[in-house]
């Protein structure tokens, strides 16, 4: 729920909000104040925080808005910028236990679902660090990939050692080139190149593109050599026939996956489950919790 | 394999001091000395309340502030680069010495 936000300035746009309960989406009216939070619950909303940690002594039906720790936006009261107030996740308090619930909230003439990035049992982190023995499965089969965007950054230069992806006969891949490049490969026919640095990258492809940060690329995936019916990892690149591993060290900030209509499949967002401390990738999609199946254990960024 | 000294907090540091206890990981091989500081590390069979609240568990490994943590990353990699380059004159240095040593033994 990172993206969401409760926004006001000190002048015309004061921080006010309302918070309402209704049982689901289908209930909302068709317009409300701005910055009407509905949450849809059939348990009575008895009050409600708005923390980055958890409320102490919570009272049966109160509404934990969870918000982040860290932002990247900047605020300026000079240039009176706008206050803003990212909410990370929702949830209520019943029966002695925090429950996930949804939400949605009224802005600029709509209303938008908060959707929540992790739920509550995670909590989410900036990012997963591998060291190069980690990789997770994504369960998305190369002939039924279009679309892999990975929000990505290498923390060493090594040819050959690969982001994400699956090589056959031909590649589905994106990675680390021989001669200080970045590449990225559908099919073989028309790769893309990029010079190597260690800074954070969005790069990959999606229907018929490829995406390296805002490049105008020209090139085209090829999709029908790259179907080599193999799974698709993370953190690594599988070679099929000995089960060869291209692994770097690198952090993974964000990847998404799409399907032949440009549907997202996956959506994973790094984290670790609470209970266990295990660190891994939540899909927002498929709502799995996917884990380490290489050796080792994952390093997290910070908790956001 | 590399020994880390962590704290009452679990933060990490190189070096021993009253009240840091040494650990051994792999997870933290590639990270320089000046760096550690900016890392967590629970060892397994222990558990650690951060101040958010949320207590984890180990094995745990976590980077607390990691544009901090790159900064010094990156300061150490110069360094090391510059050292390298300076060694590698020195070997070249002696390589031309040795060469007019032998040219001039068998001129």
């Amino acid at each position: 729920m990172g993206n969401c936000f409760l926004h006001g300035n000190g002048g015309r746009n004061p921080l006010n909000f309302d918070v309402v309960q209704y049982a689901s989406e289908a209930d909302l009216p068709e317009s409300a104040e701005g910055n009407t939070i509905a949450v849809f619950t059939n348990v009575d909303i008895t009050g409600w925080h708005f923390s980055a940690k958890q409320p102490e002594n919570m009272k049966q039906g109160a509404v934990w808005f969870k918000t982040v720790t860290a932002s990247d936006i900047a605020f300026n009261a000079i240039k009176k910028d706008e206050i803003r107030l990212c909410i990370e996740s929702v949830s209520q308090y019943i029966d002695g236990e925090l429950i996930a619930q949804n939400a949605a909230i009224y802005q600029n003439g709509k209303w938008t679902n908060m959707e929540i990035l992790v739920p509550y049992e995670y909590q989410r982190v900036e990012y997963l660090q591998s060291s190069g023995t980690q990789f997770i499965w994504t369960g998305v089969n190369t002939n039924d990939c279009y679309g892999l965007v990975l929000d990505v950054q290498s923390l060493t230069y090594a040819e050959n050692k690969w982001f994400a992806g699956n090589w056959n006969t031909q590649s589905m891949a994106i990675g680390m080139a021989p001669s200080n490049n970045f590449q990225i490969s559908v099919g073989g026919s028309d790769d893309v190149f990029v010079p190597f640095d260690m800074e954070r990258h969005t790069m990959g492809f999606k229907g018929d593109k490829y995406i390296f940060d805002n490049m105008d690329l020209a090139n085209v995936p090829n999709y029908a050599n790259a179907k080599v019916n193999q799974n698709i990892p993370l953190f690594t690149r599988l070679t099929v026939g000995d089960q060869y591993f291209t692994a770097p060290s690198m952090r993974l900030f964000r990847a998404k996956m799409y399907d032949a209509n440009e549907n997202l499949i996956r959506d994973f967002v790094p984290c670790y489950r609470k209970f266990d401390s295990v660190a891994g990738l939540w899909d927002r999609v498929n709502k799995v919790f996917y884990t380490n199946s290489g050796s080792g254990t994952f390093m997290t960024g910070a908790d956001v | 394999m590399r020994k880390v000294y962590i704290d009452s907090d679990f933060v990490c540091h190189a070096d021993y001091a009253e009240g840091r206890t040494a650990v051994e990981t792999s997870a933290l091989d590639k990270v320089c000395d000046s760096a550690l500081r900016f890392y967590i590390y629970v060892p397994n069979g222990s558990t650690h309340k951060k101040s958010n609240g949320i207590t984890v568990k180990g094995e745990f490994v976590q980077c607390m502030n990691s544009k901090s943590a790159d900064i010094a990353q990156r300061e150490y990699e110069r360094r090391l680069l510059a050292d390298l380059q300076a060694n590698s004159i020195s070997i070249s240095e002696l390589e031309s010495a040795y060469q007019e040593g032998v040219n001039s033994a068998y001129g």
